[in-house]
């Protein structure tokens, strides 16, 4: 199947808008950031972090949960160009 | 102001003297399995530590204007503006009481609630947004907050709920670019509660204090409404 620029960018954009909605901002206010969709990649706060359970805590970048939404990512991008193939650029 | 929530700020200035009053209305919860926490202690130690922290008094650089008024001279009426510095004396005054379910927290009450350790994993405490009303704290750092081995994370989250950032965090200038400090400033203030996790000068039993600025902005974040967020 051959890939669009434009449903390409599309499904890009709406990943990206998705995983903001997802994601959760509360590192300010010594809570946990977490950002990722469908699986957080990122997990981080500013605030005192308790050292008995810090391991528990997954702080940090997670390597296969940011390969996962890529390969979620692809989904996307590969669903976008089929719904543009089969309904949009015969129109 | 409408009170939305539980704090008030009350500023009264009387000739070269402001006075500030911290009001706030709030609310005590246990919601561990154990309830074993006593909040009669815990309450009095926030207290204690609140007042330790924000009940500062300091000088500030005012401006007041008045009208130079003509008189034989001929000479026409002048408005003019001088710099005089007033002493401000900050108090804060505490209205506690204790509930047994966050659901009977009122609407214009801050809810400071203490959590099972499996439920606030890896933190000691946090506040559900900058400016709002809710505190959550740790089960297991209570004892030492109440033994006041723990001086910085009661008057820290507080801090929070009044609209104050952390000083240390690179990107506080988007929100706020009085909060940024640089290296200097973080020396001559080693002792100040906004420092974040990772602060090298950040200490349970000695990051208890607050700066003047600080104090400006949480009175200018009253009168902006950003504090009782909900």
């Amino acid at each position: 199947m051959s890939i669009y620029t434009k449903p390409t960018l599309l499904a890009i954009a709406v990943f990206i808008v998705i995983t903001l909605i997802y994601s959760t901002f509360e590192a300010e206010s010594d809570g946990f950031s977490l950002i990722g969709f469908p699986l957080t990649f990122n997990k981080y706060t500013e605030g005192k972090i308790d050292p008995s359970d810090i391991g528990l805590a997954h702080i940090g970048f997670n390597t296969s949960n940011f390969l996962l939404d890529m390969l979620v990512l692809l989904v996307f991008i590969w669903g976008f160009n089929f719904i543009w193939i089969k309904f949009l650029k015969k129109t | 102001m409408e009170q939305k929530g539980g704090w008030t700020i009350i500023v009264n200035e009387y000739g070269m003297t402001i006075d500030v009053l911290l009001d706030l209305y709030m609310s005590l919860c246990d919601s561990t399995t154990s309830k074993k926490i006593n909040l009669t202690d815990l309450g009095k130690a926030i207290e204690k530590q609140l007042k330790s922290t924000y009940e500062i008094s300091y000088d500030k650089l005012c401006y007041t204007t008045g009208n130079i008024k003509n008189g034989l001279d001929y000479l026409p009426t002048k408005k003019y503006v001088r710099p005089v510095v007033k002493h401000v004396q900050v108090h804060i005054k505490l209205h506690q009481r204790i509930i047994y379910h966050i659901n009977q927290k009122l609407g214009n009450e801050h809810l400071v609630d203490v959590r099972d350790a499996n439920k606030l994993i890896g933190l000691y405490g946090k506040v559900n947004k900058i400016g709002g009303t809710e505190i959550y704290l740790k089960e297991t750092f209570i004892p030492s907050i109440i033994k006041g081995l723990d001086k910085n994370t009661i008057p820290h989250e507080f801090g929070h709920s009044l609209g104050l950032y952390h000083v240390d965090e690179p990107w506080v200038w988007i929100k706020s670019m009085r909060e940024q400090w640089n290296i200097q400033k973080m020396i001559k203030n080693k002792t100040n509660i906004m420092y974040g996790g990772g602060g090298v000068y950040l200490n349970d039993r000695t990051s208890t204090t607050i700066t003047p600025e600080q104090m400006n902005i949480i009175i200018e974040n009253y009168k902006l409404g950003r504090l009782n967020l909900g």
